[in-house]
């Protein structure tokens, strides 16, 4: 079976991801873009970002990369209107953007202001941003979507990074608060809360094999999600119709890890 | 209503840096006979109140200071932060960034230099803090994005704290309110109801109070009773959500 997404379920509609430039964000814009999106690549790193919208018309989609620092709202202003410009208009917005940061650990007293300012700028700056910027394409929409990526760390805590997991945390209130907000234009406002395999995890368990097997015995499915096909797969599902009306909602794909709700 | 007496069990600071429930809360639990202090940046609503600035990690730790050279170690900690501007409803699309950094970031900041100051002067000694939010975090309320995202932030932030201070004997739990505590306009987010069979009724035919209900559980969580107790939230609202 194709790993590939052959359902255009998104034909004519037009999305932006940020953090689009690599793992998750490039997953979520490659399904996009195979369920028929026009996508704009929204990455901090040109090069990254042209990288994948090059992946996306390897494979015959339509695909615009743009530079963009999430943390900076005229940048996000610009790349929204730059995305209504090329494509007619803007269905979805997707803020998978973090702070590069976020993967650091840090004990609670040893946390720096500029540790926390550019974690909270990244995530929730930017949701402030993305979401402000699209709002009133996703109003024009009729079928308009917004959806943040999220963590279990901001349900559960992180022990690990409290700025993460207090950035994340806020991010659900944001996500339940707008969706209330949204609802009676027609906008749904979702969460998705992967766990994703990752370049840095891949490495990690290369060298460490027996922990990868007892840290994978946490998950039913026995293994992470691979970032187009099961992260990028349900986001088009959120992002389709068949999700029109499911909003304010914190979607764990994870393979089952998370069944406490 | 008399309870237990607590008293063996330290002082009870109750920090709120700016207007909400922390005085009536304060009152509240001069009831379980422990020695109460506010420790507050806005009126004072006692004069034995302390007066404090929260403008920094720094003039916290040494607000934290004072409180302990007036009344010896806390046993109980109780933060109470929602800046008055949350609590006032406003479109999402109109939130400029000023008011955005001026409140729900300076806020969830501020609680982690309340957590790293708190944490700090205790330094390893053992107590329970409680920060206490709305309730309507839990579910979403239309025109308060910046409230939601302040209070489930804070949540995240204990229960994260909580993983790494258990070990230096800090607990630290959330106490959800109810959000007419904190602006009259915000009562309760509506339950999900059936029309015909009309609204559900209040399990306990109360609304919790201040002064006892939630003292009360202050005093329960800062206990011995619950020592077992941490990154907890305690939803007090009478029974009317019971979630999760």
């Amino acid at each position: 079976m194709s790993d590939r997404i052959s359902d255009r379920t998104l034909e004519g509609r037009v999305a932006l991801v940020t953090g689009a430039g690599g793992g998750v964000g490039r997953g979520i814009a490659l399904a996009l873009a195979a369920a028929g999106a026009k996508v704009t690549i929204a990455a901090r790193r040109a090069a990254t970002g042209e990288d994948t919208a090059a992946m996306i018309r390897g494979e015959g989609g339509t695909a615009l990369a743009l530079q963009t620092d999430v943390a900076r709202r005229e940048d996000v202003e610009q790349a929204v209107a730059h995305t209504v410009e090329a494509f007619g208009g803007l269905d979805i917005m997707i803020h998978n953007a973090s702070s590069s940061l976020s993967g650091h650990p840090a004990q609670l007293g040893e946390i720096t202001e500029r540790a926390w300012e550019e974690q909270l700028a990244v995530g929730m700056d930017g949701s402030l941003h993305c979401a402000q910027a699209a709002f009133p394409h996703l109003k024009r929409s009729g079928h308009g979507r917004y959806v943040g990526l999220n963590s279990a760390f901001g349900l559960h805590g992180a022990g690990m990074n409290p700025v993460y997991a207090a950035g994340k945390g806020a991010l659900r209130g944001f996500i339940k608060s707008l969706a209330r907000e949204w609802g009676p234009h027609g906008i749904t406002v979702n969460a998705i809360a992967p766990a994703s395999s990752t370049e840095a995890a891949d490495a990690f368990f290369e060298q460490n094999p027996a922990l990868k097997d007892a840290f994978l015995r946490n998950f039913p499915m026995r293994r992470m999600g691979r970032p187009r096909q099961d992260i990028g797969g349900a986001v088009v599902a959120v992002c389709g119709s068949g999700f029109g009306y499911v909003t304010g909602q914190t979607l764990f794909v994870d393979g089952g890890l998370m069944t406490v709700l | 209503m008399t309870r237990p007496s607590n008293s063996g069990h330290g002082a009870a600071w109750v920090i709120d840096p700016g207007p909400g429930p922390g005085a009536r809360l304060a009152s509240g639990l001069g009831a379980s006979g422990r020695t109460v202090l506010r420790i507050s940046g806005g009126p004072a609503a006692a004069a034995s109140d302390l007066a404090a600035r929260f403008d920094s990690r720094s003039a916290i730790v040494e607000a934290l200071r004072g409180a302990e050279a007036q009344t010896g170690a806390p046993g109980l900690i109780v933060y109470c932060d929602v800046p008055a501007e949350c609590l006032q409803p406003q479109d999402f699309a109109a939130i400029g960034v000023g008011r955005w950094h001026g409140t729900f970031q300076a806020a969830l900041r501020r609680s982690l230099w309340v957590l790293q100051a708190a944490a700090e002067v205790l330094a390893g000694r053992p107590a329970a803090l409680v920060m206490v939010g709305p309730s309507l975090s839990l579910v979403g309320a239309a025109g308060l994005v910046p409230l939601s995202a302040l209070a489930e932030g804070q949540r995240a932030l204990v229960k994260s704290a909580a993983r790494q201070l258990g070990a230096r004997k800090l607990r630290l739990n959330w106490l959800a309110l109810s959000p007419a505590v904190f602006a009259p306009q915000l009562a309760g987010a509506e339950l999900p109801q059936v029309p015909e069979l009309g609204p559900p009724p209040l399990p306990l035919g109360r609304v919790p109070d201040l002064e006892h209900d939630a003292a009360a559980a202050l005093d329960f969580l800062g206990s011995a009773a619950g020592s077992a107790l941490t990154g907890a939230t305690l939803n007090l609202d009478g029974g009317e959500w019971m979630l999760p």
